[in-house]
């Protein structure tokens, strides 16, 4: 009996492809947790603000334009000062509340008072700076002088 | 007895949220990049004083942080005079330095580091919190 030709196993790719392999995803999510949790940790969201305090040098041309101002024939009236307290700000005699501040601004303006010249005692705070500079600079003074007291050192 | 030709029943796939859940993180994360504004830890205690009118801006830097006891801190490192002035001086000369201070800080100490900082000519600015504006930290 003649031996009939040997079957050999014959695979055919399956042209539908095999079975359907899903992304793992969890990986990434973890990642992108991880990055969710550093950056809401690690970032502010407060509502900053800037308060300019000067020491910009002038340039050349503004400094013509600041000395040509400062002529007598310039300004009417000498600076103004006021000395800055807790709570509060000393003017000539008067003790103002910063609720009153813009008022005293406007009839300084009126007065024609361009100069502003700000001390502050030993009882101001930075808040307290800030307040009176933020009131003034809105007025439209842009003219002020900060003048801090004698350094104790 | 013959069998049935009716297919199968097909499995139903359970719905996939893994994807949607990235997305939304995704834009979560995009939202702090954008948004938000990454702080030292030392600068986020900081009570800043408060104001009403400037407009709003994003946490600058360079950033000096002014302890109560007098000592500076910039961009997170302890620095003297000499340490502040030396890391400033690559930096365009327009740049302006932002100050961060306490609202219960002495303003002389505020004073005697724009009084210190002020023959550099370099802008000066003050870091504070516009109030009437819920803070997210």
């Amino acid at each position: 009996m003649a031996a009939g030709p040997s079957s050999v196993p014959v695979s055919i790719p399956d042209p539908r492809g095999g079975p359907k392999r899903s992304f793992a995803l969890t990986p990434l999510a973890d990642v992108m947790f991880q990055l969710l949790i550093f950056f809401m940790l690690s970032t502010s969201l407060a509502p900053y603000a800037l308060l300019p305090l000067g020491g910009a040098r002038a340039t050349p041309a503004e400094q013509a334009a600041a000395d040509q101002d400062a002529s007598p024939s310039a300004s009417e009236t000498g600076p103004a000062i006021w000395t800055i307290g807790e709570g509060n700000v000393r003017i000539g005699r008067d003790v103002v509340l910063h609720d009153m501040l813009p008022l005293r601004v406007a009839q300084l303006q009126a007065a024609g008072a361009e100069d502003l010249i700000l001390f502050t005692d030993a009882r101001a705070t930075t808040q307290d700076v800030v307040t009176v500079l933020e009131v003034v600079r809105a007025a439209g003074l842009t003219r002020i002088r900060l003048i801090g007291r004698p350094s104790r050192g | 007895m013959q069998g049935s030709r009716l297919s199968p029943p097909r499995r139903r796939t359970p719905p996939e949220f893994g994807l949607a859940q990235v997305n939304i993180v995704l834009l979560l994360v995009l939202f702090f990049l954008v948004v938000g504004t990454i702080v030292e830890t030392d600068e986020m205690v900081v009570q800043l004083p408060e104001t009403q009118e400037l407009p709003l801006d994003r946490l600058p830097r360079p950033l000096l942080l002014l302890r109560d006891d007098g000592s500076w801190v910039l961009d997170g490192d302890e620095v003297g005079v000499p340490g502040l002035l030396a890391a400033l001086e690559p930096l365009e000369p327009d740049t302006a330095l932002n100050i961060l201070a306490g609202r219960d800080l002495p303003a002389d100490l505020l004073l005697e580091t724009v009084d210190l900082l002020a023959p550099s000519g370099r802008p000066l600015r003050l870091v504070t919190l516009k109030s009437g504006v819920e803070v997210v930290e």
